[in-house]
């Protein structure tokens, strides 16, 4: 360093006065460090996971379950507990005293391994090692992945992949029975108005009022109830009173009738007490009274409309009530709908469908629908597809859309939940569309169970669980005609409604049941051209679609025999019998509407019609692209098009 | 019970109340300008609060009033809304605070709080609001129906909850006056910078009880584990006598994270069931505050003033100590940051996350001291009262807090 050359400026000393300058300055900047840290923590939000989960797996079966279980594995094992563990384990183990007074194999005196607790589990997993028979080798294998990369027992991801079919089953048969422990409409007689001149009655009137084939015959005013999709009676005079007699071997509670009348689509409804309701004992021919039967006679306090389709609706319950399972509650049947035309409407009995009004007692269940050519605005196919059935306030928040990659395969993607290998929609990269509902059935393995061992059986489903015989047409076919071939061909768990649509516009409806009772009708596809017995498209608004809800369109008698028990058909006894007639007709007028405007964006907005869709059960919606291998995916939300649809679309295949 | 099945009852009833223990010992001082008052060297005070805190309401994302535990809605499995669980929960937390405030030196003061929470009673006032139509019932369930059915599934209605004394997590606090700065000087302000600590000798809630509540800070949720406060004071005096005193108090609280047991529902399995999926233990990592505290003291009465032996029978010295009335009021906003709850599963972090978000708290303070100090007696009577319903927060509970004290001063040496 040369003499008289500063030195260098960080050797030099600092004046105090600098120094404390500098420390002022450090002293500023710290505070400003610190005041900016702690802003920033006091404003910084946690931000929600995602609603939905897109997962893409890779690899030989085994390798895609790992990926699956590897990223979810929070999600498998909360959906497992949230779900089963402390929702529907508990809630079936409530039923565990009704099934044993049936079926002895489950007695807890009898079988302590279905004791303290463990009935529903054991309950659950026989059928699930039962349905696993039934699975693809490969599936088996991705569960097993799934399983390791989530740290969790097989036997865990088995029953979550199997619990919906086995729990199904079980369901129809509980619902069945309680069902026929409640009152039944016996018959149903039409009467003319108590006082004053009175139209023609239904004997004298010259008109076939029941459609029976007869005019005018003896018992014209008189119906033996059934439940039907369509009206029971036609031209009934407008002034016409209702009786209906019910029956339960327990007795029926007066106070508790109710009679809903339905008018242009607006419901009243009446109860016991009103001035147009009579309720009284059914007077035996000894003239003492029944203790099993109760007469209703409904006068509609204003006459009913001339020329109109009116609905009766009528509710009772029994007079017994039941303290096990609680809560305390006596058997209520369901809401029995009979829908009816007044003189002069004019059409008969068959076009004229039996829809009513919701009394706030059922909620709309899933749906799907199939659309192509002069149906959509540019002729190309697409699927809609909503899934209600069991939310339970956790499903939605376990929903991820799958998207696999099998090797020297098609890719192909469903919706479905944390630990599960399918889902109730899909698409595939060949093009090709799958929606699932349920169909409630006794027309189930279960079912099968009690007619072969009687009542030695055990609640035991079996065949291929639907989610996977969905995805398996998903991975291995490539048209709706292959795919609906292999669905027939398979054993099935339950009742399911399927739609499918591929990318040459291929559409097909397939009603399947597990045909476990030998003699019954079995399982059959149709496309768009299917007519009912009158000539009328059986499950279409047009030529170019295909509705499905949670009934059978074709298979209306799905079962009718004797099984310890005479069973009869869905429409008997299933909850959701008239809400489902219901959505299927508003959905039909939705899609009937805006025919040959569909999009994929206009089908997204009918996912989210209230009047369409269960707000409580809602659990996942797609609109499905086969031709432009694009999936529309919403989940994550109750319900499910809250959360806004997710566009997906799958890679192009180039070979077969 | 977001499941009687989930854990919203649980996270709404295990209530975590806002109480104002913050600064307690600061207030402590016998002495106007109380964001900055030191003790005289050697001086002691011995100090015993009587608390009652009383909280109702919860301040949602908007400000707006909400019970402190949401709606919960309850499905029956494939049956739908069975319906909603509707709470208005009442808690009360009784506390006696026991301080003892040392004068190291004439400018630092030493001092150690005490908390005892002497009794928690919690009474969850459930309702219900029924929900769709239970086609197994014939009817939607009502109240009774539910918890009935809940019971069937191993699930006990929650009743009122009560626990005896328990120590709340003890605080230790120095407070140095600063020495003089000349431009706050120069416009009459004093300043103080103050360290509080907080010990961990509170207990933590019994994980598997659904209503209830521990004693520490987290459950207190208004004091840190380590808090930094700078306070300034702004006398105004007539007649030798500080009649107003404007104060500022500007803090930050910094909360630790912990690591807290999983419930594993051994006595709630429906609604406590949650080990199998988050893990044995989960941690909690509270927001922090930021705080302001803005106030003003009055004195409407000196009061006669007589030499004693405390004053060392000098008039000028008796005169100095603190008027025989105070009053004041005070308001405290305290920003409130995201609390984080970090388990195995995100989407049961993620639902207590959601009703933790950065939000804050407004306190309106009144309070008013009767210091006999003047008249030759060692002692000091004071009244408070806290309210944070008056002014809407956000994404916090509002604690109303009534309190009484007495303060007793001493000098050994």
């Amino acid at each position: 360093m040369a003499i008289g050359s500063r030195a260098p400026r960080l050797l030099t000393p600092l004046s105090t006065d600098r120094l404390n300058r500098w420390r002022r300055r450090f002293a500023a900047a710290m505070g400003l460090v610190f005041l900016v840290h702690t802003l920033a923590a006091c404003v910084a939000e946690v931000q929600p996971p995602p609603t939905l989960r897109v997962l893409e797996l890779k690899g030989e079966p085994y390798q895609r379950g790992l990926q699956h279980g590897q990223a979810l594995s929070s999600e498998i094992k909360s959906f497992y507990t949230t779900m089963l563990g402390t929702s529907l384990l508990p809630y079936l183990n409530r039923e565990q005293t009704d099934i044993a007074a049936f079926l002895k194999a489950y007695d807890p005196k009898l079988h302590p391994e279905y004791a303290n607790g463990q009935f529903s589990y054991r309950l659950l997993l026989e059928s699930a090692q039962e349905l696993e028979k039934s699975i693809p080798p490969g599936m088996v294998e991705e569960m097993h992945g799934v399983a390791d990369g989530a740290g969790v027992p097989y036997e865990q991801v088995l029953l979550l992949n199997t619990f919906v079919d086995a729990v199904l089953g079980a369901r129809a048969v509980t619902l069945y029975l309680r069902q026929t422990q409640s009152p039944v409409i016996t018959l149903v007689e039409i009467l003319p108005p108590a006082e004053g001149p009175a139209e023609a009655t239904l004997g004298d009137d010259g008109l076939d009022n029941d459609g029976d084939g007869l005019t005018d015959e003896k018992a014209e005013a008189r119906l033996s109830y059934e439940p039907t999709a369509t009206a029971a009676l036609t031209e009934v005079p407008a002034d016409a009173r209702f009786r209906f007699l019910l029956t339960d071997p327990d007795g029926i509670n007066p106070t508790s009738v109710r009679v809903q009348l339905v008018v242009d689509g607006v419901s009243k409804v009446y109860v016991t007490g009103d001035a147009s309701l009579v309720v009284k004992p059914f007077v035996l021919g000894n003239g003492k009274e029944s203790p099993e039967d109760l007469d209703v006679i409904f006068t509609p306090p204003a006459g009913l409309p001339k020329a109109a389709v009116v609905t009766l609706g009528v509710q009772a319950s029994d007079a017994k009530v039941l303290t096990e399972p609680p809560p305390a509650k006596a058997r209520t049947m369901r809401l029995e709908q009979l829908t009816l035309s007044t003189r002069g409407y004019g059409k008969s009995g068959p076009q004229i469908r039996n829809l009513g009004a919701s009394d706030g007692t059922t909620q709309p269940p899933s749906m799907a629908f199939a659309l192509r050519g002069t149906a959509t605005a540019d002729g190309k196919p697409l699927l809609g597809h909503h899934f209600a059935l069991l939310d339970a306030g956790t499903s939605h928040k376990h929903c991820v859309l799958q998207i696999h990659h099998p090797p020297g395969a098609p890719a192909f993607a469903m919706v479905g939940w944390a630990g599960i290998i399918y889902g109730f929609s899909g698409l595939s990269a060949r093009g090709l569309a799958v929606g699932v509902t349920h169909a409630d059935t006794l027309n189930n393995p279960l079912v099968g169970q009690v007619q072969k061992d009687l009542l030695a059986a055990k609640l035991i489903a079996s065949g291929i669980p639907i989610g996977m015989a969905a995805r398996q047409v998903l991975e291995l076919d490539g048209t709706a005609l292959q795919a609906e071939k292999r669905l027939l061909g398979q054993s099935h768990t339950y009742g399911w409604n399927v739609l499918l649509a591929d990318a040459a516009g291929g559409l097909r409806a397939v009603e399947l049941t597990a045909a476990a009772i030998a003699g019954q009708p079995l399982p059959l596809g149709y496309g768009p051209e299917a007519k009912d017995a009158l000539g009328q498209p059986l499950s279409s608004v047009g030529t170019d679609d295909l509705l499905a809800t949670v009934h059978f369109r074709s298979l209306i008698n799905d079962l009718d025999a004797t099984v310890i028990f005479p069973l009869r058909p869905q429409r008997f006894w299933m909850n959701s019998f008239y809400s489902s007639l219901r959505t299927f007709a508003g959905l039909g007028k939705v899609i009937g509407d805006a025919y040959g405007q569909w999009t994929a964006e206009k089908a997204q907005a009918v996912l989210g019609i209230p009047a369409l869709i269960d707000p409580n059960d809602s659990m996942q919606a797609a609109v499905l692209e086969p031709a432009a291998r694009r999936l529309w995916v919403a989940a994550g939300k109750v319900p499910a098009a809250k959360a806004g649809f997710r566009e997906v679309v799958l890679p192009k295949w180039e070979g077969p | 019970m977001q499941q009687l099945g989930n854990a919203a009852l649980a996270r709404g009833l295990r209530i975590a109340l806002a109480l104002h223990l913050i600064a307690l010992w600061l207030l402590a001082l016998p002495a106007q300008a109380a964001n900055t008052t030191t003790l005289p060297k050697n001086v002691f005070i011995l100090d015993a609060a009587w608390m009652d805190a009383t909280t109702e309401r919860a301040w949602d994302d908007a400000r707006q009033p909400q019970s402190l535990l949401q709606g919960i809605q309850r499905y029956e499995p494939g049956g739908g809304l069975q319906g909603t669980i509707t709470a208005q929960p009442k808690a009360q937390f009784r506390l006696l605070v026991p301080q003892i405030l040392y004068g190291l030196t004439d400018d630092v003061t030493l001092a150690l709080g005490m908390p005892v929470v002497t009794s928690i009673a919690i009474d969850p006032r459930l309702g219900w609001t029924p929900g769709v139509y239970q086609p197994s019932l014939g009817r939607p369930y009502s109240e009774d129906d539910f918890w009935q059915w809940a019971k069937s599934m191993g699930q006990k209605k929650p009743t009122s909850y009560t626990a005896d004394a328990a120590l709340a997590d003890m605080v230790l606090g120095l407070r140095w006056r600063l020495p003089p700065i000349a431009f706050l000087d120069r416009a009459g302000v004093k300043a103080a910078a103050a360290l509080q600590v907080a010990l961990p000798t509170g207990k933590a809630a019994d994980p598997e009880e659904l209503v209830g509540a521990g004693t520490t800070l987290w459950d207190l949720h208004n004091y840190g584990d380590v808090e930094v406060h700078l306070g300034f004071d702004r006398p105004l005096t007539w007649g030798g006598v500080n009649r107003i005193n404007f104060g500022a108090d500007i803090y930050y609280s910094w909360l630790r994270a912990r690591e807290m047991v999983s419930p594993t529902g051994s006595k709630n399995p429906l609604l406590l069931t949650h080990a199998p999926y988050i893990g044995e233990k989960w941690t909690l990592d509270p927001g922090d505050f930021l705080g302001f505290i803005g106030s003003v003291e009055l004195v409407p009465l000196v009061g006669p003033t007589w030499s004693s032996f405390i004053s060392g029978h000098k008039i000028e010295r008796a005169r100095s100590f603190p008027p025989l009335l105070t009053v004041s009021l005070a308001h405290n906003y305290v920003r409130v940051g995201q609390t984080r709850f970090e388990s195995a599963s995100k989407i049961w972090s993620w639902d207590r996350e959601k009703i933790w978000k950065p939000g804050d708290k407004n306190t309106v303070r009144l309070g008013a001291e009767l210091s006999l100090l003047r008249l030759g007696l060692p002692l000091q009577f004071y009244a408070g009262y806290r309210d944070q319903e008056w002014v809407p927060g956000r994404n916090t509970r509002a604690a109303n807090i009534l309190s009484f004290g007495a303060r007793l001063m001493l000098r050994f040496w």
